[in-house]
């Protein structure tokens, strides 16, 4: 019979040392992990390295940015069912400002950030949601700081950002056509820092959670060449979708009422923008895994891919975006020289440092780890 | 006040068309415990991370039924756990403090991890007791 030994005590203020304190058993953290590791989209071989993982991890501090948005994706984060399983990833980290939750406004608030900034400084992470007006920095403003001010303030002394939502990861609906508010994205405007996009109007709540998870125990995730993580964006709507086998045997519904709609057949002609949408809806799924778009009944709108508004009809079978990119495109390039960024060599060779300043984790390394 | 989705009466109709994951599945826990009895090989199979037709979930829950021993966890939430009727191949769900679904597995191993008492909890416990003493 093998014996039993506790684990040694977590580190002093680790993720680990905040749940114990919180009165959470082995069994619940183990259950946490479990869960977790789900939400990451790891294979649950993968939960005693979480585990040992997150006992050290030190609790990050987190600063949130909102700019042009429309409180969706912090509703979606926020109704991920708090206080729970989920909730304890956002309770473990420590959010110093998020001016939508916060008690404190006005120059309180603004003088939480800054502390935040400077105790941390080179260390925390930036959350951003919302996309970045430079038609007239008037358009948006906290406590009478511009956006793109805020932005590029913040942004300095984060280890990592954060894009979360279409918008702030690619501009989204405030920049589609015919882009009144001179709407950027923050890769638009930050090319020094590694720079996460998390995109989806809203994105899926545990997916914000999985990725804060990941980054917590292990670093910054694997990104696609959108700068998305591969674990939640890695794979084709299509690919994982369940009407798939109809799609292959040619048979389509073709309006939202006739026979084939009934029969669950294959959305394509009805606007269905799954083959060329990356995200994780038809396995994670939406309101506690019930169901998503296409199971019930309506085609994938593409919602986590770059300019999806301007797409065509969402109910014109897959189209190419139509709209202007001229002007957008003249926005950001207005903000690399406004605020003295240029996506330069220095730039490149700085992100590079930081991405290494913070170990990149790949599912592969997590496997090579498995087997050592 | 909204009604909470679990308790809109969602009635799942039959599909008349499957994604064929259920055989691979059935093939992947014969595989399993072959390694369980061979090697003491454990496996665990995130059910959420595949994709299945409405009611697919279900049927597969059906075909692997239940066994002989089932279990309540409280901790962050309820568990169910059971063993299907095979004995070896455990089916878990893990629901939050809301009872909200927040991972279903299939575990193929002699008990499941979750069930055994851990170390630390019973270190916990016995610094309790002798602090009652
Ligand atoms: S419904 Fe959409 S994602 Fe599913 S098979 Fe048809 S085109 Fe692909």
């Amino acid at each position: 019979m093998s014996t039993r030994k506790p684990s040694s005590s977590p580190a002093p203020g680790s993720v680990g040392e905040y749940l114990r304190a919180q009165g959470i058993s082995r069994r619940g953290f183990l259950k946490f992990c479990t869960a977790t590791a789900s939400m990451m989209a790891l294979s649950p071989a993968f939960v005693p390295r979480l585990v040992e993982a997150l006992e050290k991890a030190p609790r990050p501090s987190v600063i949130w940015l909102s700019f042009q948005e429309c409180t969706g994706c912090t509703e979606s984060l926020t109704r991920s069912h708090a206080p729970t399983v989920e909730g304890l990833i956002f309770d473990a980290i420590s959010l110093d400002y998020h001016h939508t939750l916060q008690a404190a406004s006005g120059e309180a608030a603004e003088l939480a950030r800054e502390e935040a900034m400077k105790e941390n400084w080179g260390k925390y992470v930036l959350v951003v949601d919302g996309s970045i007006p430079l038609g007239n920095p008037g358009f948006s403003t906290i406590a009478g700081i511009s956006n793109v001010d805020m932005l590029m303030d913040t942004a300095k002394g984060a280890a990592a950002i954060v894009s979360v939502g279409t918008c702030a990861a690619y501009g989204g609906l405030p920049q589609a056509d015919p882009n009144p508010t001179g709407a950027v994205s923050v890769q638009d405007l930050i090319k020094d820092k590694p720079i996460i996009n998390v995109p989806g109007c809203p994105p899926i709540p545990v997916v914000i959670t999985g990725v804060l998870a990941h980054f917590l125990a292990f670093g910054l995730p694997e990104l696609d060449e959108l700068n998305r993580p591969k674990v939640f964006y890695g794979q084709n709507i299509h690919d994982r979708c369940y009407r798939r086998p109809f799609y292959e045997r040619g048979q389509f519904a073709e309006t939202f009422d006739d026979e084939g709609a009934k029969k669950g057949w294959c959305l394509y002609k009805l606007g269905c923008k799954g083959p060329t949408t990356y995200n994780a809806c038809a396995t994670t799924k939406w309101n506690q895994g019930a169901s998503f778009p296409i199971e019930s009944g309506h085609g994938c709108l593409g919602c986590s891919e770059p300019r999806f508004w301007d797409g065509g009809s969402f109910y014109k079978a897959l189209s190419v975006p139509t709209g202007d990119l001229g002007q957008t495109a003249g926005y950001a390039l207005a903000a690399g020289g406004a605020v003295g960024i240029a996506a330069g060599l220095l730039a490149r060779q700085k992100k590079a440092q930081a991405v290494k300043d913070h170990e990149t984790v790949t599912v592969n390394d997590l496997h090579k780890g498995e087997h050592s | 006040m909204m009604t909470p989705i679990e308790q809109i009466d969602i009635k799942i109709e039959p599909f008349e068309q499957n994604t064929g994951n259920i055989l691979p599945t059935l093939h992947q826990i014969q595989h399993a415990l072959s390694a369980l009895l061979k090697s003491d090989q454990t496996t665990s199979i995130d059910i959420n991370a595949m994709p299945f037709a409405p009611g697919e979930k279900q049927t597969l829950k059906d075909t692997l039924s239940t066994g002989e021993v089932t279990a309540t966890l409280n901790a962050l939430g309820k568990s169910h756990i059971y063993e299907t009727q095979y004995a070896g191949v455990w089916w878990i769900e893990h629901y939050n403090s809301h009872e909200h679904s927040v991972g279903q597995f299939i575990e193929v191993t002699w008990i499941p991890e979750l069930l055994k008492s851990q170390a630390e909890d019973v270190q916990a416990g016995l610094e309790r007791l002798l602090a009652t003493l």
